[in-house]
């Protein structure tokens, strides 16, 4: 229990520093390490609730694609802009991005302070999931077995929006090519 | 004296960390021969003598270059970004170390797939581990686009963004090409994946012949070996991404990418081959399981020595092309057909999808065959009509003057000598 | 700690802790046994001989942030494929209608976007 709590507190004191640096740095490459490494410290997280397979996917898709994309944009546009960055782009932006995080902070203690319950449609999903990894061993079976039992035509829309993603994907490569 | 192993806890972190060295030097070892041995297989296709000096057969130059390496000076160029010029080849390796750590070597030690001991001959078998290996070797890209934009040099940094793309251009059909084998196998973990080979009694090779053209291939590319080493191609790029990098530095991206391959190899002995048995044959004794699975492994890396020496480099653009609109649409193929053998029957129809899977991968072959006599050298038509390279393959976006950029953007191909491409780049 | 995704905790850790530790070690006995004489000319960007003029960081095509974005895209499909194929065997026919469904929505599109000639720069 106390390694728990400990790696708890030391994972989430690194994670909200390295969250910070993102908006922190003021060179671009180094925004994108620090958001690198905030997703593979939320890895951990994962790993901590002994979500093996919700881990490894999150360092797959947010660590291993997206971020790479975001260091691609960043390295291929001239980058000797460090002087740039402070320059606020839209008036106001300041103020209405403080004044949207106080509104996320304080949305977020509401919940963290009254015990959010969970009810409806998400209880009875989350105890099937519960259900599927006891039965299935391996949290990717259970995974497996949720979606394509529990949240089928999700799964199928989907797969229309990856369609979109990609097709858009590929006409903005015919434009700037 | 060693009351504290009877603590499990306790144990299991000693038992992982004694595992997790041993590995480390089990790969560094590998790795230092590794170069030795492809200089050498490559000098006799070549009809040369490789380096043979340095003890009996030349058996102590890895030791020498090891001692060359760290004697050499520790430079930071003066455009280069000094700290992530530093941390780029670090990442790289410790992320190709982390890669192969759910790979099994050998049988348990009892020989009884339930009997389970700490000191089991791999590191961990999570039930994640095929998707813990993509995962990982998808982070690799880090070290190489960081080396090449800290780097301070336009070789550097094309290199790098070559590499990047064609190594996620190829995970795309890496991915979608092992799923075949989940479909078999119905587990991630590595550990089963073995033993599902071992009740079915085939290696599933035999059911997924077109999955393992596919993995490999893709392999050869998501590694950056020849004839896919694009991003060290010297006649455009000096060396990639590692132009400006230099001793000890530079011998650590070497080792990230030898050790890169390894992992490739143990994975594709793993998944197609049945691992570390042998036709039942280290039923009883598994020290032999191990030397087994060593074997399989020297095979594909003597099979990327092999591709390396025997074919030549591929133009950039005809490589993603290949990539996005050949390999992915069969990989996709694969699974339709492995699905539908599966459906028909499990596992006693495995022949069906290992012939349809076979006669793919003739059919392909003939066709790329063809397409390479019809297309020959010319070079892919833009909507202009007029014949000019891709982006892709330029080196810089040109402001104005179509025509003298043609000019100078068609010179290096047309100019490639067809002898000039032996890379000495592995010289460690 | 007997649990199995505490285990992979560890290895993950363990792992990148003497990753880590072996690369520091070697870096630093590297330096202290190496020579360092930095000259200007030792220290200039390698352009094959050419001086080089101006900054390494200028505007790269975009083509290669094209293929990134397609990666991620198949990347999502890489992890839903995955998870569908390792419960293969226990969906049955009911699995295997959906991903022929899920693959036939992604061939169309793709089939569509070739007719129209929108693949031709891959």
């Amino acid at each position: 229990m106390t390694f728990e709590i400990v790696s708890f507190v030391v994972l989430a004191v690194a994670t909200v520093a390295t969250a910070i640096g993102v908006i922190a740095f003021k060179n671009a490459i180094h925004s994108a390490l620090s958001l690198i490494l905030t997703l593979l410290f939320l890895a951990l997280f994962y790993l901590q609730l002994q979500a093996m397979f919700i881990a490894v996917v999150q360092i797959l898709i947010y660590a291993g694609a997206i971020m790479v994309l975001f260091l691609f944009v960043v390295t291929m546009l001239a980058s000797d802009q460090d002087e740039l960055a402070l320059r606020n782009q839209i008036p106001w932006q300041r103020m209405v991005g403080g004044l949207l995080g106080l509104i996320l902070v304080a949305a977020l203690s509401y919940l963290l302070f009254t015990g959010a319950q969970v009810t409806g449609t998400t209880a009875s999903h989350a105890e099937s999931l519960k259900q599927a990894i006891t039965t299935y061993q391996g949290d990717t079976q259970a995974f497996g077995m949720a979606l394509f039992h529990g949240f089928l035509f999700p799964f199928e829309v989907t797969s229309l929006l990856i369609v979109v993603a990609i097709l858009g994907a590929l006409v903005f490569g015919r434009r700037t090519n | 004296m060693f009351d504290f192993m009877n603590n499990p806890t306790v144990a299991l972190i000693v038992a992982t960390v004694v595992k997790g060295a041993l590995l480390i030097v089990i790969l560094l070892t590998a790795f230092a021969y590794m170069t030795l041995i492809e200089r050498r297989v490559v000098a006799k296709i070549q009809g040369r003598l490789g380096p043979n000096r340095a003890g009996p057969m030349g058996l102590f130059q890895p030791v020498a270059d090891a001692l060359k390496m760290m004697f050499k000076e520790q430079m930071i160029p003066s455009q280069a970004r000094a700290g992530i010029y530093v941390l780029a080849p670090v990442i790289s390796v410790v992320v190709a170390l982390c890669a192969f750590a759910v790979v099994p070597i050998g049988n348990n030690w009892s020989a009884n797939s339930g009997v389970h001991s700490i000191w089991d001959p791999f590191i961990g078998d999570i039930n994640v581990g095929l998707l813990w290996i993509l995962s990982i070797s998808s982070l690799s890209v880090y070290g190489i686009v960081l080396g090449g934009w800290s780097s301070g040099n336009r070789y550097s940094l094309l290199g790098a963004l070559r590499s990047a793309a064609q190594m996620v251009s190829y995970e795309t059909s890496l991915g979608l090409a092992l799923s075949g084998v989940l479909m078999w196998a119905g587990s991630l973990s590595m550990v089963t994946i073995v033993h599902r080979q071992l009740d079915m009694g085939i290696w599933y090779i035999c059911a997924q012949p077109l999955g393992f053209v596919i993995y490999i291939i893709a392999a050869v590319a998501e590694v950056n070996r020849a004839p896919f080493d694009l991003p060290e191609a010297e006649q455009e790029l000096t060396a990639g991404y590692l132009t400006e990098y230099a001793g000890l530095r530079w011998s650590l991206f070497q080792m990230a990418e030898y050790i890169n391959m390894i992992t490739v190899s143990a994975v594709a002995s793993t998944l197609f081959f049945g691992g570390w048995s042998l036709f039942g044959l280290t039923d009883g004794i598994p020290i032999l399981s191990i030397v087994i699975f060593m074997i399989k492994v020297a095979f594909f890396l003597f099979l990327f020595i092999w591709l390396r020496a025997t074919l030549p480099r591929i133009r950039y653009d005809r490589l993603m092309r290949f990539g996005w609109q050949v390999l992915l649409p069969l990989a996709a193929l694969n699974i339709v057909i492995t699905a539908c053998t599966v459906a028909l029957g499990g596992d006693r129809f495995w022949w069906i999808s290992g012939v349809a899977g076979l006669l793919v991968v003739v059919v392909m072959l003939f066709a790329i065959r063809r397409q390479g006599i019809l297309e020959g050298t010319h070079f892919s038509e833009v909507e202009t009509g007029k014949p000019v390279l891709p982006h892709s393959v330029r080196l810089v976006t040109y402001e104005q003057e179509p025509e003298l950029e043609q000019d100078e953007d068609s010179a290096p191909s047309v100019s490639q000598p067809p002898l000039a491409r032996n890379s000495n780049t592995v010289q460690v | 700690m007997s649990t199995p995704a505490n285990i992979g905790y560890l290895y993950a850790g363990i792992l990148v802790a003497a990753g880590f530790v072996f690369v520091i070690l070697a870096t630093t006995v590297s330096g202290l046994l190496s020579p360092h004489n930095p000259t200007k000319e030792k220290l200039q960007t390698y352009e094959s001989g050419e001086t080089p003029i101006g900054s390494a960081w200028v505007q790269y095509p975009l083509g290669f942030y094209i293929y990134a974005l397609l990666f991620v895209a198949f990347d999502v499909d890489i992890v839903f494929v995955i998870s569908w194929a390792v419960i293969f065997k226990q969906l049955s026919i009911f699995g295997f209608c959906e991903i022929v469904f899920f693959i036939v929505v992604l061939a169309i599109g793709l089939l569509y976007a070739w007719r129209k000639g929108v693949t031709r720069w891959i």
